[in-house]
């Protein structure tokens, strides 16, 4: 070996151990010199230590992991929820409470969220069973008997009836905010009793539908609601809820107007227009955060309109526990008023169970009406919490999955999606057109006649720049700017 | 699955113990190693670990052939490598070249439409390509002789170094594996070192700086004044520099814990004088590989001061090209070779070491700061992305700067940079002077620490992805 190659790997090769003598003090700022004494450190080292015994590094290693996993108890649970969608065995025996304690929790959960109108609460608990005997529905997630379906079927009948009243109370706060008139007062009512429409309407539609006799039980409840709606209603959702959404639907006592009919004249959504004092507000998982640079950046570069982008990986509406997506919207719209656009992009981290923490942290079924009346209602909220700060809405449609389980889920998320948009009279920017894929047919390629552009990365689901790019001009088209003297341009 | 992860920490534990029952039996110790380096690889596809077993099972075949072919052992050999780096090229690089192709034959107005393959980039094929071309060369060169298939199949699939570990070479790994007598636990205080050091900064460090500093600041870089964006570069530069020597800590001591030395890969990169200097203490195992397998054997030096330029060039040009399928790559690689060949210039002409020998502290200023910009070609996918990312940095000077505070804390840490490197081993003599049985709750402490100020989510290794 030459002499320069023989300096140069002198200190790093391997295997080869020569000890000299350690110099008193270490000399300081001197590269090769250093260089020596730190490898005569690692060689003495070696020789010095008290060599440690496998039994006593296995010890080191085992209580080091065991107080570890003491200490972030939580956080691991919570990283299991999200990436294995089922109870960690830790907690499961924690969180398996028997049907009885159930129904106590769930009524002390709401004593003490609400604070005010307590008795109202549980008396409206107490009633809402006598009110369901007859809308017993047999879910999966429910293995228990009677006690567990009365309590699932209030729990849902609750939850319908407080994303009503909720969107009712925002719409209402909207009103007094922004000093509409009465007219806009008239078609928010109609629009909720429209959502309620169609939300049975889409449900029985919907080809998830396994039983005929769910199909009849869906339409029960809507007579029941009337009823239960002249009493306080109870925020059972209020976890998920900021507290002025909490505040304004405990405060407020509706008297919800019957079901009308169902128009099926869709109203058209106003055309999403921005001035440069506006701001715009990114939300989603990690494919929006692939998408959001590159319209942030068209719209500072042309526009200079700023935006705020939240968008983080691994997050979506079903484990609110690990990221709190209503919540982080209602906080930014709060505290920015000069956010103008808000644009959506969920789902691909969404389609599993996801416990409810009404039921004592049980996991509920992917696609069981809980599940769906639960996910709804976190659309709703995000939805109504735009509203509220008179803010548009672009929600992007999770494109095509290459995993078929993980792309039937996300068609099923897709018409979620899509109704509570086209109810709240929203965007909804569809993404398979533009990726060159169906829900049947994943591809990576857009495929034209003079080439294949490929869009989506090796692992199916996300995109390479030119996807997002794709997407980013997509959204543009989509919004407007008006310059400040008041000529539009695209 | 990725190797800071809870599932991964507390398998290793159970495989720690069950591996050291085998003390007395490194056989069994070695097939034990292979089968959960097979498990790591199908963890990532099954798919993966049938490319490597059918990989290995190749390069198997054409080293015997090389070993007892008298004749013929270079051309085997040659026909080995080819295959080898075919293999790397058609899983890696297809789809850039079918692309860039097809983008050339629309431009001239061909109507040919190359055929799209689809094909995933297996788990550790960049490394396992170069693992396997140092074995082979070494038999050709009588260096070693052809081991069992199992102990070869061991070298290739070692779980610490297929993922993006530092490059083993084959003379001085296989002995490893091929190893008679029990092997003993390496430095067992060094290693935990090494892993504390690890989630400090991958898990720590690296996730505070991209979350707070690299993504809001590349994401849109006109939005930012000169100063952030001169600090987006450095933290860039910190981040992954942190992520990859991280990763190549926490399985250097995997790997002790196991009986295992693999080759160092960093040694203080920032502080180096000049590019060259660099490039010795950067991926030393990659440099070195590339140095030993590509730059020598095209004639290094030793052909003249212009041919050694073009090999210099050629070298980093391919170094790029190895890191990933992208312009952006070759990109990298050439400012590293445009670098590397100026330097060789002016020393010809001028001196070598001119700046080094004026102020060590000048000299290293402008080394990092050529390779934060070569980084920017790293980290922006396109081109334009990185000249929008450079005429923002040239033009808003006069747009407010948000991060102050930490550019000054960069510029701060930059020069604490040389105490900084001793810190790792002293606290290694530290930890070795306590008695064992108060360890665990000093790294639960720290570690408590750590975490707790690490932002949530697990982190990927950039270096996996190549």
């Amino acid at each position: 070996m030459t002499n320069s190659i023989k300096n140069f790997s002198y200190h790093r090769k391997n295997g080869r151990r020569r000890v000299h003598p350690l110099p008193r003090t270490l000399p300081n700022n001197a590269r090769y010199k250093t260089r020596k004494v730190k490898s005569q450190l690692k060689q003495n080292k070696q020789i010095n230590t008290a060599a440690l015994s496998v039994k006593q590094m296995f010890y080191i290693l085992l209580i080091t992991a065991v107080g570890l996993i003491c200490f972030y108890q939580k956080s691991i649970k919570i990283y299991w929820q999200q990436t294995y969608h089922s109870d960690i065995a830790l907690s499961s025996s924690l969180s398996l409470l028997p049907a009885d304690k159930g129904e106590n929790q769930l009524s002390s959960d709401n004593e003490a969220s609400q604070g005010n109108g307590s008795e109202d609460n549980y008396t409206s608990l107490e009633e809402s069973p006598k009110l369901n005997v007859k809308d017993q529905t047999d879910k999966p997630a429910e293995k228990s008997g009677l006690k567990q379906d009365q309590l699932h079927s209030s729990l849902s009948k609750e939850i319908k009836r407080n994303s009503i009243d909720a969107s009712v109370t925002a719409g209402v706060q909207a009103d007094t905010n922004k000093n509409h008139d009465k007219k806009y007062e008239d078609k928010n009512r109609e629009k909720q009793t429209k959502s309620q429409s169609a939300t049975t309407t889409v449900a029985e539609q919907k080809p998830i539908e396994k039983n005929s006799a769910d199909h009849d039980k869906k339409t029960t409840p809507n007579p029941h609601i009337e009823k239960g709606s002249e009493t306080q209603p109870v925020l059972l959702s209020s976890t998920l809820a900021t507290p002025s959404q909490s505040a304004l639907a405990a405060k407020s006592v509706t008297t919800k107007s019957p079901e009308s009919s169902t128009s099926k004249q869709r109203i058209l959504p106003e055309p999403i227009t921005l001035t440069a004092q506006n701001k715009v507000f990114f939300a989603g998982d990690s494919l929006m955060q692939g998408v959001a640079p590159y319209v942030k950046k068209i719209l500072f570069k042309q526009y200079k309109i700023e935006s705020i982008d939240l968008s983080k990986q691994s997050t979506g509406l079903s484990y609110p526990s690990a990221f709190n997506w209503p919540k982080t919207i209602s906080e930014q719209l709060d505290e920015d008023p000069a956010i103008h656009l808000l644009i959506v992009f969920l789902g691909a981290n969404d389609p599993w169970d996801f416990p409810v923490k009404e039921l004592g942290n049980k996991y509920v079924k992917f696609k069981s009406e809980l599940w769906e009346e639960q996910y709804r209602l976190r659309i709703k909220m995000i939805l109504n919490s735009a509203k509220e700060h008179n803010v548009q809405v672009l929600w992007l449609s999770p494109p095509c999955m290459r995993k078929p389980k993980l792309n039937e889920g996300i068609i099923y998320l897709n018409d979620l999606y899509q109704s509570e948009i086209r109810e709240a009279q929203q965007h909804f920017l569809t993404t398979n057109n533009l990726l060159g894929c169906t829900y049947d047919n994943f591809s990576n390629f857009i495929t034209t006649d003079k080439e294949k552009i490929k869009v989506r990365i090796d692992d199916g689901v996300h995109f390479t720049p030119t996807g997002q790019k794709i997407l980013a001009n997509a959204i543009m088209e989509h919004i407007t700017i008006k310059e400040v003297e008041g000529n539009n341009s695209d | 699955m990725s190797y800071l992860s809870i599932e991964f920490g507390l398998l290793f534990i159970a495989f720690f113990a069950i591996y050291w029952c085998f003390k007395s039996q490194p056989k069994w110790q070695n097939r034990l190693l292979l089968v959960s380096s097979y498990l790591v690889v199908c963890s990532y596809s099954w798919q993966f670990a049938l490319i490597l077993f059918i990989y290995t099972s190749a390069i198997y075949l054409f080293s015997l052939l090389i070993f007892d072919s008298k004749r013929y052992g270079k051309q085997w050999l040659i026909i080995s490598l080819c295959v080898a780096m075919l293999n790397l090229a058609v899983f890696k690089y297809f789809d850039f070249f079918r692309y860039e192709l097809q983008l050339l034959l629309n431009a001239l107005n061909l109507p040919i439409l190359l055929p799209v393959i689809s094909l995933v980039l297996p788990i550790g094929i960049s490394f396992y390509t170069f693992h396997s071309v140092s074995y082979l060369v070494s038999v050709y060169k009588q260096e070693i002789q052809p081991t069992k298939f199992a102990d070869f199949a061991l070298f290739l699939s070692f779980f610490p170094s297929i993922i993006a570990g530092p490059i083993n070479r084959a003379k001085t790994f296989l002995p490893q594996i091929v190893i008679a007598q029990p092997r003993q636990m390496l430095e067992p205080h060094r290693a935990c070192t090494l892993i504390i050091l690890a989630v400090i900064k991958v898990y720590c460090l690296g996730g505070l700086l991209a979350d707070n500093w690299v993504n809001p600041i590349f994401a849109n870089p006109m939005e930012f004044g000169s100063l952030d964006l001169l600090l987006g570069l450095y933290s860039y530069a910190m981040l992954i520099y942190i992520n990859f020597s991280g990763y190549t800590d926490l399985v250097t001591g995997i790997a002790l814990l196991l009986g295992f030395r693999l080759p160092i890969n960093f040694n203080l990169p920032y502080l180096a004088v000049n590019l060259r200097d660099f490039w010795t203490r950067w991926h030393i195992s990659l440099c070195l590989w590339i140095r030993d397998y590509l730059y020598i054997p095209l004639g290094g030096n030793r052909k003249g001061f212009t041919r050694t330029q073009i090999n210099v060039m050629l070298a980093m040009l391919l170094s790029g090209l190895w890191h990933g399928a992208g312009l952006n790559f070759i990109i990298w690689g050439a400012c590293h070779g445009i670098g590397i060949l100026f330097l060789n210039i002016t020393a010809r002409y001028w001196g070598a070491d001119r700046v080094t020998k004026h102020s060590i502290w000048l000299a290293r200023i402008f080394t990092v700061h050529y390779v934060c910009l070569a980084w920017l070609f790293f980290h922006c996918e396109s081109f334009t992305d990185a000249m929008d990312y450079l005429m923002a940095l040239l033009h808003n000077i006069t747009i407010h700067n948000d991060y102050l505070a930490g550019m000054l804390s960069i510029c701060l840490l930059y020069f604490c940079y040389p105490l900084l490197k001793n810190v790792p081993d002293r606290f290694a003599q530290a930890i070795s002077k306590i008695n064992y049985f108060y360890l665990p709750f000093i790294f639960i402490f720290i570690l408590w620490v750590v975490i707790h100020f690490a932002p949530s989510g697990v982190p990927n290794f950039i270096y996996a992805s190549f």
